[in-house]
């Protein structure tokens, strides 16, 4: 009987149940006009103080959603100290921000235009810029109070809603087509299941749904502390938003801080300071292999 | 009220009705949006219950999506509930309220964040620990074995049940810890075997915390104020309700009492507030058509101020008015509650009065109304002598047809002004029968007879000492389909000229001796029938071998028949009437003096004529006890029936002053109102048998 009790319980913690993953949807609903404006302020330099950084230039769409640097750089070549995550299905996450500091897209926009070292501007300023140019007339069409902060932001928000990459290969293989990815791939899939991977980067970002401390298992010396910088809370120290793992292949290097350069390093790294456990090289291979199927292009809006 | 205040009235009530409907549509819509704010928050209700549920979820794989996606529901809920246009709606507790709901829902949101972490690290930690456990359970020795076993066994049993001592799981841990050979799966297991625990410790002050749930009770307490707000609203609603169906019930109760107030203005005069002529001519007609003829009588009364025209053209309108009003309101004084006075022309007045057949005195109220206006008006400083001329027509006796009576009343009031002002005429007095109507009574009494128009009543006469019924007086009445009830003083004499009389006179002789037979039988008392026989009767040279035929028909005993004569008839022609008189009273019938002291009789005459009784006219009755010469008359003639040995009669008594008089006098015989009117057959019967 104690046996029966024991054996259900352990059988009830077998990770998966249903398919913890979840597609991207093929197209979302968005206002079609706020997202052309948002997209022409997401490119646009006249956003930042000086005129040089856009939103694009720390996210580069076409390639991953980021720039591919440990830390970005914004006005008069000032270093950040954050790396860059992806813009690319950010509407999925929970939180914006490593340290879940915007509630959503719109919240997340301020930031950078009013960070010293990213566009270093701030909105009533940018307000006075905009209106002396063709802003004016575009804003008026969409917004009847024109140009706002809250107008500006939802702009660059709903523009960044659509910046949604369906059709990865192991979406097509999730929806039902067995050859869109290969048998490493799988297997990979199996022990990114098994091998605990699954219980922080799932849903629909694989990620992006929880907080999870930086170093489970072992301390990873983060310079940064996560969602205590919001909180302020000792329980949140290095507690920082589980990063999506969508076209991961594509934003090196990985972690808040940029530690790893390639997959295979910040795989294994997962694994010992994360999850606390072994993995071999050929667990990592396949895996790696796996990751690389959340891979697809960005779905451009007309 | 003035007709323009009505108006005034009007507006506003209107004015209040729209803003009670505005108010009502307003509150309406504001109740609407309350509702949305109540299901805006029963949401926020049933996602903090989603809250709980998902944080007893335990030792399984949960998809953060749908806590995520409920967590955002929420938060837009939430914002939609506090937003500023939601804040400004409501009093503002309701802000507090909203206050308190973040930050709970802050603090719960951030249990859900710790939860998410730690499930996620428990789950794959305690996942990884069961493989371990198989693993070491395969590879090393017992003791470790069962060490590792135990370790496993009692985090489980930990997880489920936090309170229990974890002294036996830290013992065992430290115990494999202190072991010289540390083998690679043992050291992750007791990694992961310290997370657990730890974890598991975590899970437990979470849940003591979430024990106390604020977020709900404040989204309770939320629910509270709104269902509160709601039913105040409601409550007030209910109000505004009844106030604008009070309103518009005002409003409509007003329109009818202004309908009311132009009826009245109508049929009203405003300058005396009197009824105006259309007024009265109105209820004239329905009391004729309700009045009972035969116990009631109706008066109309057309009053006309003498000289008023002067008043009016030496003084002006206004003094004029003033003494209308005036002389309306003393009228007034002096009028029974039954009776109405109107306003009918500039300075004409008519008054209907109904009453009952004895208590029926139109000439006393025409001499009062007289009366009233001896001692002068003042107006406005003005000391005005009024006088007034008035005319008296009266149903039935006159017409039963209000057009008719007011017709006559009219008429009245002119013989009034011709005769010298300041005095009352009575129609039926003074006016004969106009040619035309001569003629119309004519026509129709040419069949009248055959057809049975013509039709008997009977007044009694009565012993003023005892009270009782000892004869009657047989009295004819016409009731034609065209004319109605026409007065005998119309029609015997227009039967008179054409003759008719005599046909009548046989008729109404034969009917009286008929009834009397069977009134005989009700009445031990009764002694005589008194029928009123017509000059040219008289004059006809077989009548009296005609009634006594009639006689003989019908059995009645002579001597009971009373031969009624006008004084008037016999003086015009002494010696025939003497000789008729004779054989009448050889024959056995009484002879009986009708309207005696109007006819000028000559004594000595008078002394010759074979009579057994002599009737006291009416006029002189009518003035007793007051009127000292009248007095007189009826004395003397009452003297003089004594010492002549007839039998007196006084006519027309109508009251018991009257007649208590009369008995004072000595008077034997009464007959009037105050006895009894004429009474028909049956009724005469009913009378006499109630006797």
């Amino acid at each position: 009987m104690k046996k029966l009790v024991t054996s259900f319980l352990i059988l009830s913690f077998s990770i998966i149940c249903a398919e913890p993953i979840v597609p991207i949807p093929k197209s979302i609903n968005y206002d079609h006009k706020k997202a052309q404006l948002g997209k022409k302020l997401f490119f646009d330099t006249r956003l930042s103080k000086n005129n040089t950084i856009s939103c694009a230039s720390c996210h580069n769409i076409y390639e991953g959603g980021d720039d591919n640097l440990q830390y970005s750089f914004g006005i008069d070549a000032q270093e950040g100290n954050i790396n860059s995550p992806t813009v690319l299905n950010a509407g999925f996450n929970f939180r914006q921000f490593w340290n879940g500091g915007a509630k959503n897209l719109q919240a997340q926009a301020e930031g950078p235009v009013q960070n010293p070292v990213e566009m270093g501007n701030n909105f009533s300023n940018l307000i006075k810029t905009l209106n002396n140019t063709e802003y004016k007339n575009l804003f008026a069409k969409v917004y009847s109070n024109g140009i706002t902060k809250n107008n500006i932001t939802d702009a660059i928000a709903e523009y960044e809603k659509t910046l949604i990459t369906p059709d990865a290969p192991f979406d097509k293989y999730l929806r039902g087509d067995k050859t869109a990815i290969n048998l490493d791939a799988k297997e990979g899939y199996e022990l990114f299941k098994s091998k605990g991977c699954i219980a922080c980067h799932h849903g629909i970002n694989i990620g992006g749904n929880l907080y999870n401390k930086f170093g489970v298992a072992k301390a990873t010396h983060s310079k940064r502390l996560g969602r205590y910088e919001v909180t302020h809370n000792e329980d949140d120290k290095y507690y920082f938003k589980v990063p999506t793992l969508r076209n991961i292949a594509q934003t090196a290097p990985y972690l808040h801080d940029g530690r790893y350069n390639n997959l295979k390093d910040v795989v294994r790294f997962m694994a010992q300071y994360q999850l606390g456990r072994v993995i071999t090289q050929e667990e990592v291979r396949k895996i790696v292999i796996f990751l690389k199927t959340l891979s697809a292009p960005v779905k451009e809006i007309q | 009220m003035r007709f323009s205040n009505i108006n005034n009235l009007l507006w506003i009530l209107s004015f209040f009705v729209l803003s009670l409907f505005g108010y009502m549509v307003y509150s309406n819509y504001s109740l609407d949006k309350a509702a949305r704010y109540h299901n805006s928050v029963h949401s926020l209700e049933l996602y903090s219950k989603e809250f709980d549920n998902f944080l007893l979820t335990q030792n399984k794989f949960i998809n953060y999506d749908i806590i995520n996606k409920k967590i955002e529901k929420f938060e837009n809920n939430l914002e939609f509930l506090s937003s500023q246009n939601s804040i400004k709606l409501f009093p503002a507790k309701y802000a507090q309220l909203i206050k308190n709901i973040k930050k709970s829902f802050n603090d719960k949101e951030e249990i859900i964040e710790h939860f998410k972490s730690n499930n996620a690290q428990l789950l794959y930690s305690m996942h990884y620990l069961f493989d371990l456990t198989k693993v070491i359970s395969k590879e090393s020795n017992t003791t470790i074995a069962k060490n590792v076993k135990n370790v496993e066994l009692n985090l489980l049993k930990f997880y489920i049940n936090p309170t229990t001592d974890t002294r036996n799981i830290t013992d065992k841990i430290a115990f494999l810890e202190n072991l010289k050979q540390h083998n690679e799966t043992l050291k992750y297991f007791l990694v992961h075997s310290k997370l657990t625990l730890h974890k598991i410790i975590q899970f437990h002050i979470m849940k003591t915390k979430q024990k106390e749930n604020k977020l709900q009770k404040n989204i309770l307490a939320l629910d509270a104020f709104l269902t509160n707000y709601y039913e105040q609203n409601i409550y007030v609603i209910k109000i505004v309700i009844f106030f604008f169906v009070v309103t518009v019930i005002s409003i409509i109760l007003l329109l009818i009492f202004t309908n009311k107030k132009v009826e009245y203005m109508a049929y009203h005069d405003s300058l005396t507030k009197l009824a105006n002529r259309t007024n009265i001519e109105l209820y004239l007609q329905e009391r004729i058509e309700k009045f009972n003829q035969e116990t009631s009588k109706i008066a109309v009364l057309f009053i006309d101020l003498d000289r008023f025209k002067n008043i009016n053209d030496t003084l002006g309108h206004h003094i004029g008015d003033a003494l209308l009003q005036e002389v309306a309101s003393r009228i007034q004084t002096i009028l029974d509650p039954t009776d109405i006075l109107a306003r009918v022309g500039g300075d004409e007045f008519m008054i209907i009065s109904e009453k009952r057949i004895n208590l029926f005195s139109p000439d006393k109220l025409s001499q009062n109304i007289l009366e009233l206006f001896i001692q002068p008006l003042k107006v406005q400083g003005h000391t005005l002598s009024v006088t007034m001329s008035i005319g008296v027509s009266i149903a039935p006796d006159d017409e039963i047809d209000a057009a008719a009576l007011l017709k006559f009343a009219d008429i009245a009031m002119y013989e009034a002004k011709e005769s010298g002002k300041n005095r009352y005429r009575f129609y039926k007095e003074r006016l004969s029968i106009l040619a035309n109507d001569r003629l119309e009574i004519e026509q129709s009494l040419i069949h009248s007879l055959h057809n049975g128009e013509f039709f008997m009543m009977y007044q009694p006469k009565y012993d003023i000492k005892t009270q009782k019924t000892i004869g009657l007086e047989a009295l004819v009445r016409w009731q034609n389909p065209k004319l109605g009830f026409v007065s005998p003083d119309k029609f015997i004499p227009v039967t008179e000229e054409m003759g008719l009389i005599i046909e009548l006179g046989l008729f109404i002789f034969r009917q009286a001796c008929q009834d009397f037979i069977e009134f005989e039988k009700h009445s031990p008392h009764l002694k005589s029938i008194s029928i009123n026989v017509s000059a040219i009767q008289f004059y006809e040279e077989n009548f009296i071998e005609k009634i006594s035929k009639i006689i003989e028909e019908t059995g009645i005993s002579i001597s009971k028949i009373k031969i009624e004569i006008t004084e008037t008839h016999i003086m015009k022609n002494i010696e025939h009437s003497m000789e008729i008189l004779q054989k009448l009273k050889t024959k056995g019938f009484e002879i009986s003096i009708d309207d005696f002291g109007t006819g000028h009789s000559s004594l000595s005459y008078l002394k010759l004529f074979p009579i057994n009784e002599l009737k006291v006219d009416k006029s002189f009755i009518d003035d007793i006890p007051q009127d000292g010469s009248s007095v007189a008359i009826v004395d003397t003639v009452i003297t003089l029936s004594k010492h002549m040995g007839y039998v007196n009669v006084a006519e027309g008594i109508e009251t018991k002053e009257q007649n208590d008089f009369l008995l004072s006098l000595g008077c034997e015989v009464g007959q009037g109102y105050y006895f009894s009117k004429p009474l028909k057959a049956n009724d005469l019967i009913a009378f006499l048998d109630k006797e």
